[in-house]
């Protein structure tokens, strides 16, 4: 299939904060209570629309114990996008962030674009984490957060696409240089030049739409 | 002093003997050691380096210190780290290592080779990669050239130290990755050579490369090198993707979404297939591209994303490219075999690309089927062994999980009537049994076999097929055949691939068995088979394969007279026990071990040929079953590992069957327990629901008594009622207590029965507790067993499943005993309640009925009180009567009296 863009993704996040639960009920839409535990890094696509524009996610979904830091670390440079999970029933989940984000800001190209989510927000019942204090992180780290919940679905959709339109934005906005592939982006196969379009959504014609055949 | 240095290296260089390299090496590296000025340094790093060929060891085990603490301290000068690298380079490579012709296909290195002596020694602390690493990233060539190559040769001595220590130092990947957008192409092509040593086995490092974009950029060199026109490099790049795909489902659902199964069709875009000579490098280059198809829909992968990636293909176009090439002229003989199994893989399984592949024709005139043609190089003796078994690892693909192909290939097998009909598959597959080629028949037999694949139908429709192999001889039916070759056969090979056709054919067809059974002296044959001892690992075989098929015969014959004769047979001529053996003895042959490991052809010569992949996967599952049925025959046996374990395993399967009737009784006892307490309930409900109405009698008594106290006072109005209302009352009660005695009665049973029930109860909780006892002795029994040290690996396992499902059904019952226990005491304290419950109510009733006689006496003590009173008011009213009569009498004379006087007097005076 078409797209416009391909935005590549990474989710991290300590063990056990729904990590990969969050990335099958985006891609599959369904939820598996019982998930085994993510061995190095798992990979998932789906495509969506922003702007009336095909833009095909690539998710690397990664494995939160310590002992698969290093290899975690592999995937900062070259992604767009991270999610950044944690738990908000569990306070430690919460209070690991700050390692994360040193990780991530670390090993990252500078663009990438952080979405800090609290998953399981449907259990209200065990909250340790207040929703105030994860709006007030992310407010201090430049980050966009939301809280949802793997569970019910609630704004797992909103998490993945609120940070493609931001990476949207900001190539709109000419941060991006997406020339440079390392940064996470790539155009995708119907455009025929590179140039960013800052005019009317959808302006591609059918015409251009077609797959290029042969490469040669 | 730099002259000086350079003339003492020359010298060291001249003299040669090792004895002086030796000394020249240590005095060199006593000066680099000491040594102030960098530029003397640098001379005697130089000279090392020309002596370091000759004397690797020494360089190695007094240099390598050195050479590394330069490495760190020296990083800025780019002349001195470019001189270290190639030193490094020089005394890790054991051989031309990089002379990739031997790189790639050479087995692994062994551990203890100095390469990978020295690799070790470089990789102790992990800084030295991570330094090799900044200096792959470097762009000066006379350093990143030396630190990739070093990388690589590090990477060929012990891949896996490398492989881990890369993953731990993490994030170095994309200096390599950068590598490969290297525009000096020796650099780059050292890249690819590098990747391929770091992916092999290593799902992780697979990983991360892949997400570094690592198919983008290969396939883009791959294209830019002219594809199948290609050198070396393109071969690399392949061989990268290949590795890079292998068994890592994550990254192939990558090459999937990215579209590089698509752009694989580029190749067939650029390639003029037939177009150019083919060299060396061009089949390589087509071999390993065809391996990279493989390995997204290779039969182990898990289904759906073999599914997956068979439909992508197919949608992309890939499927047909790939068939195309068979029907191409001219394309060699190790390019077909590969084309031949990356058809058989594409399409198998897949209906789609089955019936794709069915409606494909050969260029000829007229068009052929192309799997006709096929078939066709299948069953010609000149052609070689491995494109013919090619050939049927396509027509296996071609029927896997096809049965609508099946049974069209065994409809086709008896000619149509009529004029000589084209030939059709299964005419050629029939044809071949009577060939005089071994490999022809046993072509055919397993081909046959897996027309029969899990179809009940298929084999009886076989049963029926007559084939006409030539005018001159006789129609004969496809099991008569396999009986001929059987008999009459003097090749192992085709004899060996009737009997698996056989076998799989009587298996669970009794019609089969009746059929094969009539054929004469059959079973005599196969019983001579197994009587004879052969000491050829081949003939063990064959013989193994006769016990399976007598086995299989005595499982699924109907008839008990023809099973129990052959096991009488069996046991009187051979033994059972050796007989099970023999069976058991299949599944160690080499052959049966090397041809289990991959369903797509891979034996070394046409002599190796016996048994088929999917054959094997039959064989494992039906072997114990046949064995078993030989147990269920036999008694007195001296067990031996495997058969004592298939005992046993029934054994316990008796077990569980049991423990599940008893489990049945259990909850049938508990829920007529549950019954029995309902109804205590009800009852009880009843008692008490009497006893209200007792207490309704009771009023009702009081206002009979207060209305005949009424009545006494109005007698005179109610003379004859009272007496008939008493009455009615006395027979409703009456009729009241007799039915609170046969509610007690009835009670009273209720209580008799409850009372039956509790010790069957209690029995049954004896049993519950036995069968537990047993089970827990059987559970240590085989503990022992698996403790035992059985090195069957599959009956340990079993063993723990058995073990397991043991310790659930012990819980289990414990549940249950505790719930019996718990439910008895719930109809202990029931049958308590409901005595006490009777009790009052017996009190209540013998009350009642007391009263209700005491109210009668006095009931009656009034009636007859009233009935006196009644008497005396009679007689009272007699005499008024009279007295009324007489002064009647008297008044009637009064007026009559006046009258005569002559006064009016009106009668109504009266």
């Amino acid at each position: 299939m078409s797209y416009a863009y391909l935005f590549k993704y990474i989710i991290i996040g300590d063990t056990g904060v729904g990590k990969s639960c969050l990335l099958l009920q985006f891609t599959d839409k369904r939820f598996q209570p019982v998930h085994d535990l993510t061995i190095g890094v798992e990979f998932g696509a789906r495509m969506i629309t922003i702007a009336g524009k095909q833009i095909k996610l690539q998710i690397w979904d990664t494995a939160g114990q310590e002992s698969f830091r290093s290899i975690t670390r592999s995937y900062y440079r070259g992604a767009a996008g991270a999610l950044l999970v944690y738990d908000i029933t569990r306070r430690d989940t919460f209070e690991h962030l700050t390692n994360w984000l040193e990780d991530a800001r670390q090993h990252s190209s500078s663009n990438m674009v952080i979405m800090l989510i609290g998953n399981k927000c449907d259990l209200e019942s065990r909250r340790e984490v207040k929703k105030e204090e994860g709006e007030a992180f992310a407010r201090e780290h430049g980050m966009i957060f939301m809280e949802a919940s793997a569970k019910t679905a609630q704004n797992v959709e909103e998490a993945f696409i609120n940070t493609a339109k931001e990476i949207y934005d900001k190539i709109q906005e000419g941060v991006f240089d997406i020339q440079n592939e390392a940064n996470g982006i790539k155009l995708g196969p119907e455009h025929a030049s590179p140039g960013v379009g800052g005019g009317g959504a959808g302006a591609r014609g059918p015409g251009s739409s077609s797959q290029s055949g042969g490469c040669c | 002093m730099s002259f000086l240095f350079r003339s003492f290296a020359k010298k060291a260089e001249s003299e040669g003997g090792e004895r002086n390299g030796t000394q020249a090496v240590e005095s060199l590296i006593h000066r680099i050691e000491s040594v102030t000025l960098v530029a003397d340094r640098r001379d005697g790093l130089r000279a090392l380096k020309d002596l370091a060929k000759e004397n690797r060891v020494i360089v190695a085990t007094r240099g390598m210190d050195i050479l590394l603490s330069i490495l760190e301290q020296d990083r800025s000068d780019q002349e001195m780290v470019a001189v270290v690298l190639d030193i490094l380079c020089i005394i890790m490579s054991d051989s031309e290592v990089l002379e990739r012709a031997n790189s790639k296909t050479a087995e692994k290195p062994d551990n203890d080779s100095l390469g990978a002596q020295f690799t070790e020694i470089f990789l102790k602390k992990s800084d030295h990669l991570a330094l090799l690493l900044e200096f792959v990233k470097e762009f000066q060539f006379q350093i990143r050239w030396p630190a990739v190559r070093l990388m690589c040769t590090m990477a060929y001595n012990s891949p896996k130290a490398v492989q881990n220590t890369l993953l731990s130092v993490g994030g170095g990947i994309s200096n390599i990755m950068d590598v490969l957008t290297d525009n000096r192409e020796i650099i780059r092509n050292d890249g690819v050579l590098l990747l391929y040593f770091i992916t092999k086995n290593d799902p992780s490092l697979q990983k991360i490369i892949a997400f570094g974009k690592a198919f983008e950029i290969l396939l883009d060199i791959v294209r830019d090198e002219g594809c199948g026109e290609g050198g070396v490099v393109v071969e690399d790049c392949l061989l990268v993707i290949s590795n890079l795909l292998a068994n890592n489902a994550s990254n192939i659902k990558l090459f999937k979404e990215d579209g590089c199964i698509h752009k694989l069709n580029m190749w067939f875009a650029a390639d003029k297939t037939g177009s150019s000579a083919w060299s060396e490098q061009r089949k390589v280059n087509a071999v390993s591209l065809l391996n990279v198809i493989r390995n997204l829909v290779s039969p182990s992968l898990p289904s759906p994303i073999v599914r997956s990636c068979q439909e992508a293909c197919s949608k992309s176009g890939l499927v047909a490219h790939v068939c195309d090439i068979l029907m191409t002229p001219g394309v060699p003989l190790n390019v077909l075999v590969q084309t031949l199994n990356t058809v058989a893989e594409l399409i198998r399984g897949n209906q789609k690309n089955q019936e794709d592949f069915s409606a494909m024709e050969a260029p000829l005139k007229p068009p052929r089927p192309a799997l006709a043609i096929l078939l066709l190089s299948m069953f010609n003796e000149r052609q070689t062994f491995d494109l013919r078994l090619a050939v049927l690892y396509v027509l296996s693909a071609f029927l896997h999980k096809n049965p609508a192909m099946q049974l069209k290939v065994l409809q086709s097998v008896q000619p149509a009537g009529g004029n000589t009909p084209e030939y059709t598959l299964g005419q050629l597959l029939g044809g071949a049994l009577f060939s005089a080629d071994s490999m022809n028949q046993w072509c055919s037999a397993v081909a046959f076999i897996h027309c029969l694949a899990e179809s009940v139908e298929h084999k009886k429709f076989l049963l029926g097929v007559e084939i006409i192999p030539s005018v001159a001889l006789p129609a004969s039916t496809l099991l008569e055949r396999c009986g001929v070759i059987l008999r009459e056969g003097t090749q192992l090979q085709s004899k060996i691939g009737v009997l698996q056709l056989l076998c799989v054919w009587l298996t669970e067809c009794p019609d089969a068995v009746d059929a094969f059974l009539r054929i004469e002296s059959i079973m005599l044959i196969l019983l001579t088979q197994i009587l004879d001892s052969p000491l050829d690992p081949a003939q063990k075989l064959f013989q193994g394969l006769c016990a399976f098929l007598f086995g299989i015969c005595i499982h699924y014959d109907r008839k008990s007279e023809s099973r129990n004769e052959m096991l009488e047979l069996l046991r009187s001529r051979i033994g059972l026990e050796v007989f099970r053996e023999k069976i058991v003895e299949v599944t160690r042959h080499e052959n049966f071990v090397k041809a289990s490991q991959r369903p797509d052809p891979a034996v070394a010569s046409q002599n190796d040929i016996f048994l088929d992949y999917d054959f094997i996967k039959f064989y494992k599952a039906t072997e114990g079953k046949v064995c078993e049925s030989l147990d269920q025959n036999d008694e007195d046996r001296v067990p031996s590992g495997a058969e004592l374990f298939n005992q046993q395993r029934a054994d316990l399967l008796a077990r569980d069957e049991k423990i599940a009737a008893l489990e049945r009784d259990l909850s049938h006892s508990h829920s007529r327990l549950s019954e029995t307490t309902r109804q205590i309930e009800n009852l009880s409900q009843r008692v008490s629901l009497l006893t209200t109405e007792i207490q309704i009698r009771d009023q009702e008594i009081e206002t009979l008594q207060r209305d005949s106290r009424q009545q006494q006072q109005h007698h005179h109005r109610q003379q004859n009622a009272p007496s008939a209302e008493m009455a009615e009352e006395n027979r409703q009660l009456r009729l009241h207590v007799q039915h609170l005695d046969e509610t007690v009665s009835q009670l009273q049973q209720n209580v008799d029965y409850f009372q039956s029930v509790v010790p069957e109860l209690e029995q049954l909780r004896g049993l519950v507790s036995q069968q537990q006892q047993q089970i827990t002795s059987y559970y240590s029994y085989f503990e022992g067993l698996k403790e035992g040290g059985d090195s069957n690996a599959a009956l340990v396992m079993e063993n723990a499943d058995l073990a397991s499902r043991i310790s659930t059904l012990d819980s289990l019952l414990f549940s249950w005993q505790t719930e019996a226990g718990r439910v008895k005491d719930e109809l202990e304290s029931q049958k308590a309640e409901f005595l006490r419950k009777e009790n009052a109510a017996e009190q209540v009733a013998s009350e009642l009925r007391r009263e209700s006689e005491q109210k009668l006496v006095e009931a009656q003590d009034e009636l007859l009180k009233l009935q006196t009173k009644y008497a005396d008011l009679n007689l009272e009213q007699a005499d008024l009567l009279e007295l009324v009569t007489d002064s009647d009498q008297q008044l009637k004379v009064y007026r009559d009296r006046l009258r005569q006087l002559g006064e009016v007097v009106s009668d109504d005076d009266e």
